[in-house]
């Protein structure tokens, strides 16, 4: 499984739909990507790649791709 | 069946209570259908939704589930005050306190007691309600003198509202988790817990404080000996050959804290007697001595022959057992031989079998037993009266022998916590099956009602309050709603000395008829068996002079003092 995948894996657990790892997938497209599922989203995030975001990273994420980035700078 | 019958559930067990699980694995535990389903309601005034997420899992742990109903943010949690009422089971108070800094701590405490207080109404009835207290550490990372006060006063003023606990943060702070915030957490949703904190909280509450509010609690650990107290075989490395090393010398620990914490403790293990009098003997960095453990079972009998003799010793039924065994195959063995023991997989360095101890549902008090001091020499005092029992010539030359005492009280507040304490962990003797709640007892405490509280020692030991008669009164009629007796104190007839004298006492306040709510459960037999020696019929409804007559002739040879304190 890629980082994108395993990252899409935990954008569609949380957010509850189907999300394709081909394509891109950001904040506004779900209705209910809110305060808390952002959360949820890193902090699964950090666990699923064992790192630790720093805050302006946590604040700045907005898309599959950035948490892509980030996966990758850690790796 | 129950939970911890077999690989998987031992499984879980180890990863849910033996280290801290990661966010991942509860999200992967598929959500079952339990046999017990729980409605917490949570007043708030910051998330709650992320330590609800983990709640779930940890309930599995004792076949239960939780529907969580969350308010809006409202830091004056005036939805307290009554919304909801009746569709819940348990009231949470989710509060951020660090909206509540311009008030003095005390001010602050005494205002989130008295709106719990108020919401109950006149009446004071209400359902369990949790508040959280706050840890230290927060954005200074230096004691806070405000945070320490408002955790006192709390903790002071939740004890005098009955049904009130709190969510220690502040223990699990120091306890568990000492990176407890997170301001990265706070920053984009203004929850300022970590996300280790927040498994704590989760396991905090699903595994320990909502069962201990809604479930029998456990009473005895019994454990094995060979790889599960030491390590070694006691028969092949002898008493000197075993070893004990820091994480089976953390389990014995964690037992001794059970122990005082009002558990009993027993040994059910297949060696020689003689060995292990040797072993406790012998090893001086052995943190438990034999004499901690109240029942004995050291021979080559079967293992679940030996746990149900410890329950008949102890009066208890065997689902007030949790046995401890490193052996997948004996536990098999136990969970078909006796299949109500809860049973626990011991982990070969005993560190995961002390964590999984110090977590257990069942084995967390919401507070601290009243006479847990005593408990373990009563029981083996026991050994010695079924001895004196053996040995005299008649059962009424063996009570005359014990040299009793009994002590009756008349409402007095003081026993309110052990009678709410007995109320919910009696089975065998509980005529009525109330289970009544602190607000109950403060009631039946109350000028308007009867309640007797009964202790009990003799020249081997003190057994403290071991028994209640609660009367609800009313013109020239009383109903008794609870009758409780340890089953440590049976055997003496001590419950029949108390019902005469309650008798003889509700006759004396002009009352002329007694209504029993007895129930039958599943395990109440010797209670229901008493009532019929003086109700053989199974009326609800007795004239009082019948029945005192008939009481008072059971216990006229009764050679126990008895002490009246009014």
């Amino acid at each position: 499984m890629t980082s994108r995948e395993r990252i899409a894996a935990i954008l569609s657990e949380i957010l509850g739909v189907p999300i394709d790892a081909a394509h891109e997938y950001a904040r506004e497209q779900a209705e209910n990507w809110d305060s808390l599922n952002h959360l949820r989203i890193v902090l699964a995030f950090e666990e699923e790649f064992g790192v630790s975001l720093q805050p302006e990273e946590v604040v700045a994420v907005r898309c599959l791709s950035d948490l892509e980035r980030l996966a990758q700078r850690t790796a | 069946m129950a939970f911890g019958k077999g690989p998987s559930d031992w499984c879980l067990q180890h990863t849910l209570l033996a280290g801290l699980p990661r966010g991942s694995a509860l999200r992967a535990l598929a959500k079952v259908s339990a046999n017990r389903k729980l409605r917490l309601r949570c007043e708030r005034s910051m998330p709650f939704e992320l330590v609800s997420d983990f709640v779930g899992p940890f309930m599995r742990l004792w076949d239960a589930e939780v529907a969580v109903s969350v308010s809006d943010y409202d830091p004056s949690l005036v939805g307290a005050l009554g919304r909801g009422r009746g569709e819940e089971d348990v009231l949470l108070l989710w509060i951020d306190w660090r909206l509540h800094r311009a008030m003095a701590p005390e001010h602050a405490a005494r205002w989130v007691i008295d709106l719990v207080a108020a919401g109950r109404g006149a009446g004071g009835h209400g359902v369990p309600v949790l508040i959280n207290d706050w840890p230290q550490g927060g954005t200074a990372g230096v004691p806070d003198s405000w945070v320490a006060a408002l955790d006192a006063a709390l903790e002071e003023r939740s004890r005098s509202l009955a049904d009130c606990h709190l969510v220690r943060l502040e223990h699990l702070r120091k306890e568990e988790c000492p990176a407890f915030f997170d301001p990265r957490n706070d920053e984009v949703a203004h929850y300022p817990f970590s996300q280790a904190a927040t498994v704590h909280i989760a396991r905090h509450l699903g595994a320990q404080m909502l069962p201990a509010l809604v479930t029998p609690r456990l009473k005895v650990v019994a454990v094995d000996l060979d790889h599960t107290l030491y390590e070694g075989v006691l028969g092949e490395d002898g008493p000197g050959g075993v070893r004990a090393g820091p994480g089976h010398q953390a389990l014995q620990r964690q037992l001794l804290l059970l122990k005082e914490a009002g558990v009993i403790l027993a040994l059910c293990s297949r060696n020689e007697r003689a060995d292990v009098e040797r072993l406790f003997a012998q090893r001086k960095e052995f943190v438990l001595s034999l004499d901690d453990f109240a029942a004995v079972r050291v021979d080559w009998g079967s293992k679940p022959d030996n746990l149900l003799s410890i329950a008949a010793q102890l009066n208890l039924h065997p689902s007030a057992i949790l046995f401890v065994d490193d052996n997948p195959a004996e536990l098999a063995r136990e969970a078909e031989g006796a299949p109500e023991v809860e049973l626990v997989l011991a982990d070969p360095s005993g560190e995961g079998t002390a964590a999984i101890l110090s977590r257990h549902p069942g084995l967390f008090r919401l507070r601290a037993d009243t006479s847990s001091a005593l408990r373990t020499q009563d029981l083996q005092a026991n050994q010695q009266r079924e001895q004196l029992r053996a040995a005299a010539a008649d059962p009424a030359g063996y009570l005359a022998r014990l040299g009793m005492v009994v002590d009756l009280f008349e409402n007095y507040a003081g026993h309110a916590s052990r009678i709410h304490e007995l109320s919910n962990k009696t089975n065998q003797f509980n005529l009525c099956l109330a289970r009544l709640t602190e607000q109950d007892v403060a009631r039946l405490l109350g000028p308007r009602n009867f309640t007797l509280s009964v202790a009990l020692r003799d020249e081997l030991a003190d057994s403290g309050v071991v028994a209640v008669l609660a009367f609800e009164m009313s013109a020239g009629r009383a109903r008794l709603v609870e009758f409780l007796m340890s089953c440590r104190a049976l055997g003496r007839d001590v419950e029949a000395v108390a019902f005469s004298w309650a008798l003889g006492r509700l006759s004396q306040l002009g009352c002329e008829h007694l209504e029993i709510q007895a129930r039958e459960g599943p395990r109440n037999q010797p209670a229901l068996e008493f009532l019929h020696r003086f109700v053989p019929n199974g009326e609800r409804e007795v004239p009082l002079a019948r029945l005192r007559e008939a009481a008072g002739r059971a216990v006229q040879r009764h050679p126990a003092e008895i002490r009246v304190h009014q």
